[in-house]
């Protein structure tokens, strides 16, 4: 058991024999190792080996002729001939760190502007009315303007933002023509209002999405002929609104008008 | 001025000639060793600049750099070892290669010297890489351990290890050259 001890021992000291020759030995590993040498022929030849060794080699080191301006000029000649080193000077590491927050911010920038590009086309712009439920609720003249500010708008708009039956209307028996026609918004939410008119009595049709069945709704109405299209001014609770569809129109109005924007509408259909 | 501050081409060339002018010596005399061809350590000393003045920005300080600058020609001279190896048979044109590295030296005038060099060369070209790369960090260069492991990349015990075995090794191959430890000590 004690000669297998020895053996590893033996291995393991001789392992470090480089790291004694060089003083790099830790102190603690210094006394075993003189105490394994006293003892041991085979590691005492090993450490002969390792002097001879760094002996022969430092005696016999060869020190090349080094041709130093002649390796610079070939060196500048390789850097200056090769057009990649500007490409890669342009693109280099040091090139992306020094401009990666400036491409961030303009990443950042283009992605702020895209949303409200995206959000400003969504709402506020285009704005075609008001849903009816809105109507039943305390809406003054005062705040529902600012909620739903009046404006004309194209009727391919208005198409673009539903879809928009216009075949179907035009399928409808001449009682039930067509009157008027708002594209109605609250909350994100859009429905399409018709209103039409049957022996002198308005009936208002309202589709609440796309694909749903359409629903009677009722309102009072006070028709008044303001202009050479079909027009109606429609009076509920003290609000104001106009909508008309003209053939030779293809303006949709909608929402609650101001008087200066009412005349703007009426010389815009003129 | 910092490393990373150089800023024009004008500069960098600057930066990068300093550079060169003190470290192209020692890097030249670790490729020369390693690969035991004057031409192939001149082409790795190229390779290693023209390397560093791609990268001459990322270093910010001289240990950092002199660290990078030997790994690179440590690894750029093993590199050049393969493609030679490809090219042609290693051992049999090794004794033409050394004739032919017959160079001015500036420490040995003598023919005994030389010889030696010569068998030096011989006996380090018949080791394996790794072994040949820790004895001329070691030896030749007389780097500390912590240098030699952090330019390799290995740990500090590893080198120990290497260098214990790349002299076995090298007791060997300078057994069949003929060179005994009478002949190293007279």
């Amino acid at each position: 058991m004690e000669k297998i001890l020895a053996f590893f021992q033996h291995r393991r000291l001789q392992q470090t024999l480089v790291l004694y020759a060089d003083g790099e030995l830790s102190p603690n590993a210094m006394t075993p190792m003189r105490r394994h040498l006293e003892s041991c022929e085979a590691c005492r030849q090993k450490l002969a080996d390792i002097h001879a060794c760094r002996d022969f080699l430092q005696a016999g080191k060869a020190t090349p002729f080094i041709p130093t301006e002649q390796l610079w000029q070939r060196l500048t000649r390789k850097i200056s001939a090769s057009p990649r080193f500007v490409v890669e000077e342009i693109f280099s590491f040091r090139s992306w760190r020094h401009w990666r927050w400036t491409f961030v911010a303009a990443g950042l920038l283009l992605f702020a502007l895209t949303i409200w590009n995206q959000t400003s086309r969504n709402s506020g712009v285009i704005d075609y009315g008001i849903f009816l439920d809105d109507m039943h609720q305390e809406t003054t003249t005062a705040n529902f303007y600012k909620r739903y500010p009046a404006q004309v708008v194209k009727l391919v708009e208005a198409r673009q933002a539903i879809t928009f039956p216009l075949a179907a209307i035009e399928t409808l028996p001449e009682a039930f023509r067509l009157d008027c026609v708002r594209v109605l918004e609250c909350n994100g939410k859009k429905c399409i209002q018709f209103t039409c008119v049957k022996d002198d009595k308005v009936i208002n049709i309202f589709q609440h999405a796309p694909g749903q069945p359409w629903t009677l709704g009722d309102y009072a109405v006070a028709r008044t002929p303001i202009c050479n299209v079909e027009c109606a001014v429609v009076n509920m609770k003290n609000l104001r609104a106009v909508n008309w569809r003209g053939k030779a129109s293809e303006y949709l109005a909608v929402g609650n008008l101001a008087p200066e924007e009412f005349e703007q509408v009426v010389k815009v259909l003129q | 001025m910092p490393l990373h501050l150089a800023q024009t081409t004008a500069e960098r060339r600057l930066e990068l000639r300093t550079i060169f002018l003190t470290q192209h010596r020692r890097l030249f005399k670790v490729a020369y060793h390693l690969t035991s061809s004057r031409h192939d350590a001149e082409d790795v000393v190229q390779e290693v600049f023209v390397r560093l003045h791609q990268k001459l920005a990322q270093f910010h300080g001289d240990s950092q750099l002199a660290t990078w600058l030997y790994r690179m020609t440590v690894n750029a001279s093993l590199d050049a070892l393969r493609r030679f190896k490809r090219r042609r048979k290693w051992e049999t044109s090794l004794t033409l290669i050394v004739n032919e590295n017959a160079l001015p030296q500036e420490n040995s005038s003598s023919l005994a010297q030389k010889e030696m060099a010569e068998k030096i060369q011989l006996a380090l070209a018949r080791l394996r890489k790794p072994f040949r790369a820790v004895i001329v960090l070691r030896d030749f260069e007389g780097m500390a351990y912590d240098e030699i492991a952090a330019v390799l990349q290995i740990d500090k015990g590893t080198v120990a290890s290497r260098l214990h075995r790349a002299y076995g090794k090298l007791r060997q191959e300078l057994a069949a050259l003929g060179i005994d430890r009478d002949y190293i000590k007279s």
